[in-house]
């Protein structure tokens, strides 16, 4: 055998093969979800701007069915006092077991354990609610999900 | 002479019922259990179709389901039926088991059977999700384009397109205008490849919050430029914001 350092090729042992498609990512973010404990929608892709409140939320309908798992949250520029912002994702308007709490002083923060079967045509956002004022809101926030 | 298997379905199942009924030139009954543990087989010496043991059976209120002088797989063997339109009732043969698979031509996906239901296999049907979207896509007639995903400015007049990372297919356009507004002159919102217009395409009203194509597909090669392009043949009066799209790619 010549030229094959994978495992997979000809020649070599019996190994795992690659994975095959695997299930969509959804990103959402924006630059800042505001110190203020006033609700808050992330926009779908990012936008560089403050997350909007309900009257500015951008919905979109899910292009097929399927299940939505492993949500990732990323600060990725921490700040505020450590008080808790909250990420869920929503269905149809309602908040669903999908989600993330985390410190305004967290880079990261994921839910890889709650999953929420959806269906096509169904209206998701993510949702993000503070309980105290975190004084400064982390920047640069991007939040992921898997639709599998 | 070779063997011949019958499978029926019962409402409910009684072997002792059951092998009473059986002509007696059916050698013998086994029990296939299905999801509601009510098919079973009947195998035969005879491989010529028995008309008696038919007609004995059918009249007890079993369905009949197939005959076949292939032997079925022993327990525990999955298998693959080919293609359907959509997921049977109940699997097209006893025996099933986790495992057992076909081909939808309805939603051009695997399905596998996992003991309970039929599902899709993780990892090998599931198809991404594209997002377009702009903050708001004027009242007057110029076409304008959708931003990838979303930015929440005016949508512009200069497309800004991606190439498809993969070959794929298109379809399920779903067009959300979070904030409707205007006279209600339609709004058409047309999946592009490489600058041309396909059919994948929504036209709605500016009143309307939702419109969708879940009809057209679209077929893309690896590379092939993607937009959606926004047109009006008449204004529409106050310009509609907030607006997303998603599309899937198969």
């Amino acid at each position: 055998m010549s030229g094959c350092s994978s495992g997979y090729g000809l020649g070599t042992s019996m190994a795992p093969p690659p994975p095959m498609v695997a299930g969509a990512i959804l990103v959402w973010g924006n630059n800042s979800v505001s110190p203020t404990t006033s609700t808050r929608y992330l926009t779908s892709g990012y936008d560089d701007v403050l997350a909007p409140v309900i009257a500015g939320i951008v919905q979109f309908r899910l292009a097929r069915a399927g299940t939505i798992r492993n949500l990732r949250v990323r600060h990725n520029v921490t700040a505020g006092n450590g008080n808790l912002i909250s990420y869920t994702v929503r269905i149809n308007n309602v908040v669903t077991l999908l989600s993330v709490s985390m410190a305004s002083t967290a880079a990261d923060g994921s839910d890889l354990v709650n999953s929420v079967v959806v269906a096509a045509g169904d209206l998701i956002d993510i949702e993000v609610t503070k309980g105290l004022d975190i004084v400064t809101s982390p920047t640069f926030i991007a939040a992921d999900l898997e639709l599998a | 002479m070779a063997t011949r298997y019958y499978y029926f379905q019962a409402e409910a199942f009684d072997l002792a019922f059951v092998q009473s009924r059986v002509p007696a030139a059916a050698a013998t009954v086994q029990v296939a259990p299905s999801p509601g543990g009510t098919s079973f087989l009947i195998v035969s010496a005879d491989d010529t179709f028995q008309a008696d043991l038919f007609a004995a059976m059918t009249d007890e209120g079993f369905t009949f389901i197939f005959s076949s002088l292939v032997a079925p797989p022993a327990f525990g063997q999955s298998r693959f039926y080919g293609a359907l339109a959509a997921d049977p009732a109940s699997p097209p043969f006893p025996l099933p088991a986790a495992g057992d698979q076909y081909w939808n031509t309805t939603t051009l996906v695997m399905r596998v059977y996992n003991g309970v239901a039929w599902v899709n296999p993780p990892g090998t049907s599931d198809t991404a999700v594209l997002g377009f979207g702009a903050g708001n896509v004027n009242a007057s007639t110029t076409t304008r384009f959708l931003y990838p995903w979303y930015d929440d400015s005016l949508a512009q007049t200069t497309v800004i397109q991606y190439r498809a990372p993969r070959a794929g297919t298109l379809r399920n356009l779903r067009v959300r205008q979070n904030v409707p507004a205007g006279n209600a002159n339609l709004i058409v919102y047309a999946v592009r490849v490489n600058g041309v217009v396909t059919f994948l395409l929504v036209s709605m009203a500016s009143t309307a919050t939702d419109g969708s194509d879940l009809v057209n597909t679209v077929a893309v090669a690896a590379g092939d430029l993607i937009d959606i392009r926004v047109t009006k043949v008449l204004a529409t009066g106050a310009a509609v914001t907030d607006v997303a799209a998603s599309v899937e790619f198969a």
